[in-house]
């Protein structure tokens, strides 16, 4: 009777193996759910979901899908006496009763239910009809229909999912933006073992031993593939200017880059508005410290991954260039050269936005955006995108 | 079956403790995840301890494999031995040592296993332990023998998710996130470990340290690990209620990154200013 839900959670993106389900219907029938929809709420996060990335679509989901069973009209005081403590009858299960409840839907159980509590009056202890005990009713507690709204449960009424209806969860969501745990968790994806390409070897020492013991102390020398990284990144970071309101994010990205160690190799470099004939090597831009963007580039191999980070929000002119800045201070070109230089040196290179790009199209502002998009696959800065844009790196050209 | 509830030392919130009856009777091991400091790897002992079941920890480091949790062939103990004549060397069972897990399977009694922070190891360490997860059994070619575990251990997985685990390790799984306890779980979690300490002292401890942990900029926000820690310090050096209230004495218990003092040091300036 619950497939329902798990199509319904299937469409809603969980990937819920058949396995899972079955879990949780093993779980049903030993009652772990304690007879209480919270109950059965907890089972459902225990054995269908895997990531905390989860927990908070989850509930959505849950509540959306069990939101018919809630309560309009609280029941008073005394019904709910009478359901935690009931007068004990056995043995009040009718089959065909079971049956007919059991088409019942969560509309319909509502509206019955709505209709009972205006007219219930006494207490009701193992009947078809009334809100009570151990009956047949699709209303109350401990009762034996298999459908129907479960009032006072495990000892504390729970007003259906309003015990569940907390946001605790929502910090984890995919869409969110990132922690530093969380940036560098991404960053692993960029990860690339030399076992699966590279031709050289070297000596497994565990290897040679275990075989040379094996073969009674006669020496066998064992060799292996190395497993080590080989990815090469390349970042360069906006900084200043318009990317100020971002600086806290920016850092965290920066420190999840710089602390990752399984990089081959690591470059960053800094750039004011747009990447123009120099490079800063420290995010205040100064002067003095910068390297000269040919040179630098020129020397590094084009199986480098690119990684830009920055809001591609500029004035125009500084991406197009004017003749005095694009020659006198900017070493000849208009930035927009400049990326499509570096665009073209390496093989694989995305660009990160703080923000999804949100300005109307057509602004002023957008333009920018707009050309440095045709340039470059843009990503913004979730969970979701980050993955998408490494792995993209990660294609093969 | 025995459930387990927390106990006299370790606090259970109900989720959690639902979670372990959860992964008890479905048999399927109980992975935990959460801040460093909700008390991940302590659970396993409790639950063991609680229930008088025999503890065995695996834990994991970067170089781990799956092999080493099963058996481990001692082939160079058996060549040293056969240099010098040694007994036995012909059976090879004597070179056999079992891993943790290995011992947890062939424990008269059903086992705690614990595989403690899975996440270090290599990203196929996972899956290369479905079967025997699965199965609670595997085979030494060395002897032709099988191990098989008489009662399914209760394994508990912890994993600060360093790494991304396989998704078919993680559907095997009864799942748990541990929400940092609220303030008023903590005072309780803290009358365990400090059963005498002085309530207006816990207060306000309690009170600055869920105000650090809100501050936004933090690396690396404090837990109840540093929390318990900060306040051995505070009563062993006499800290007057007053001295709380003006500056908090030794922050760096709390936070152990430098920028991270720093963050605090701005934000009690901006408080001490309102």
């Amino acid at each position: 009777m619950l497939e329902g839900f798990l199509v319904y959670l299937r469409n809603r993106g969980f990937s819920i193996s058949v396995e899972q389900w079955l879990t949780l219907m093993r779980g049903l029938e030993q009652g772990l759910h304690r007879a209480s929809l919270t109950g059965f709420y907890q089972l459902c996060q225990s054995v269908l979901l895997t990531s905390e990335t989860q927990m908070d679509p989850f509930r959505k989901a849950f509540q959306g899908y069990f939101s018919s069973l809630e309560e309009e009209r609280q029941p008073s005081r005394e019904l709910l006496d009478w359901l935690r403590n009931p007068e004990r009858i056995e043995g009040r299960c009718d089959p065909l009763q079971l049956l007919e409840n059991r088409d019942i839907s969560p509309q319909q159980a509502q509206e019955l239910f709505q209709e009972r509590l205006k007219e219930q009056t006494s207490q009701h202890n193992g009947g078809s009809y009334w809100i009570g005990t151990q009956g047949m009713s699709p209303f109350g507690r401990d009762g034996n229909s298999l459908r129907g709204i479960q009032v006072a449960g495990a000892g504390e009424f729970q007003r259906g999912f309003q015990a569940i209806g907390r946001e605790e969860y929502a910090d984890f969501r995919q869409d969110r933006v990132l922690n530093l745990r969380q940036f560098q968790l991404a960053f692993r994806r960029l990860r690339q073992l030399s076992s699966q390409q590279e031709t050289s070897w070297e000596l497994d020492v565990e290897g040679t031993i275990r075989r040379t013991c094996d073969q009674g102390g006669l020496l066998k020398i064992v060799h292996a593939k190395p497993r080590k990284n080989t990815i090469k990144l390349l970042v360069f970071i906006d900084s200043g200017g318009s990317m100020d309101s971002h600086r806290g994010l920016c850092a965290t990205l920066f420190q999840a880059v710089s602390r990752a160690n399984h990089f081959q190799d690591l470059r960053i470099y800094y750039f004011h508005n747009c990447v123009y004939g120099h490079l800063y090597t420290t995010p205040a831009c100064s002067l003095k410290r910068w390297v000269d963007t040919k040179k630098t580039l020129e020397a590094l191999s084009p199986d480098y991954k690119v990684l830009f980070l920055g809001d591609a929000t500029m004035d125009p002119t500084e991406l197009l260039g004017s003749r005095y800045y694009a020659h006198m201070a900017r070493g000849g070109s208009g930035g927009l050269e400049w990326l499509l230089y570096i665009r073209n040196r390496f093989k694989k290179s995305a660009w990160i936005l703080p923000q999804a790009m949100t300005l109307p199209e057509g602004s002023y502002w957008r333009e920018s955006y707009d050309i440095i998009s045709n340039i470059f696959p843009m990503f913004s800065m979730t969970i979701e995108d980050l993955e998408k844009a490494f792995r993209f790196l990660m294609e093969p050209v | 079956m025995e459930w387990f509830q927390g106990s006299q030392k370790y606090v259970a919130d109900p989720h959690l403790a639902s979670a372990v009856q959860v992964a008890q009777a479905l048999e399927k091991p109980l992975l935990l995840k959460g801040e460093p400091g909700t008390g991940k790897t302590s659970l396993a002992q409790a639950v063991a301890h609680e229930l008088g079941l025999p503890f065995f920890l695996w834990s994991v480091k970067s170089t781990t494999k799956a092999q080493d949790g099963l058996y481990l062939y001692d082939t160079v103990q058996r060549l040293y031995d056969s240099q010098f004549g040694t007994e036995g060397i012909s059976d090879i069972r004597r070179y056999i040592r079992l891993g943790q897990l290995g011992q947890a399977f062939s424990s008269q009694k059903q086992a705690v296993l614990l595989i403690d922070e899975i996440d270090k190891a290599d990203l196929e360490f996972p899956n290369d332990l479905l079967w025997e997860l699965d199965q609670m059994e595997f085979y030494i070619p060395e002897t032709g023998e099988t191990i098989k575990a008489n009662t399914r251990p209760l394994v508990i997985i912890t994993s600060n998710g360093e790494k991304e685990l396989p998704d078919a390790f993680l559907r095997r799984c009864v799942f748990h996130y541990i929400q940092f306890p609220g303030p008023e779980l903590m005072r309780k979690i803290i009358k365990v470990h400090l059963p005498d300490l002085e309530e207006q002292l816990l207060s306000q401890a309690l009170e600055a340290f869920y105000w650090i942990r809100g501050l936004d900029d933090l690396q690396k926000r404090p837990c109840t690990s540093e929390l318990i820690d900060w306040l051995r310090i505070l009563r062993l050096e006499g800290v007057s209620l007053e001295g709380l209230e003006k500056a908090l004495p030794f922050a760096g218990v709390l936070l152990k990154k430098e920028e991270d003092l720093e963050v605090l040091e701005d934000a009690q300036r901006r408080k001490n200013h309102a």
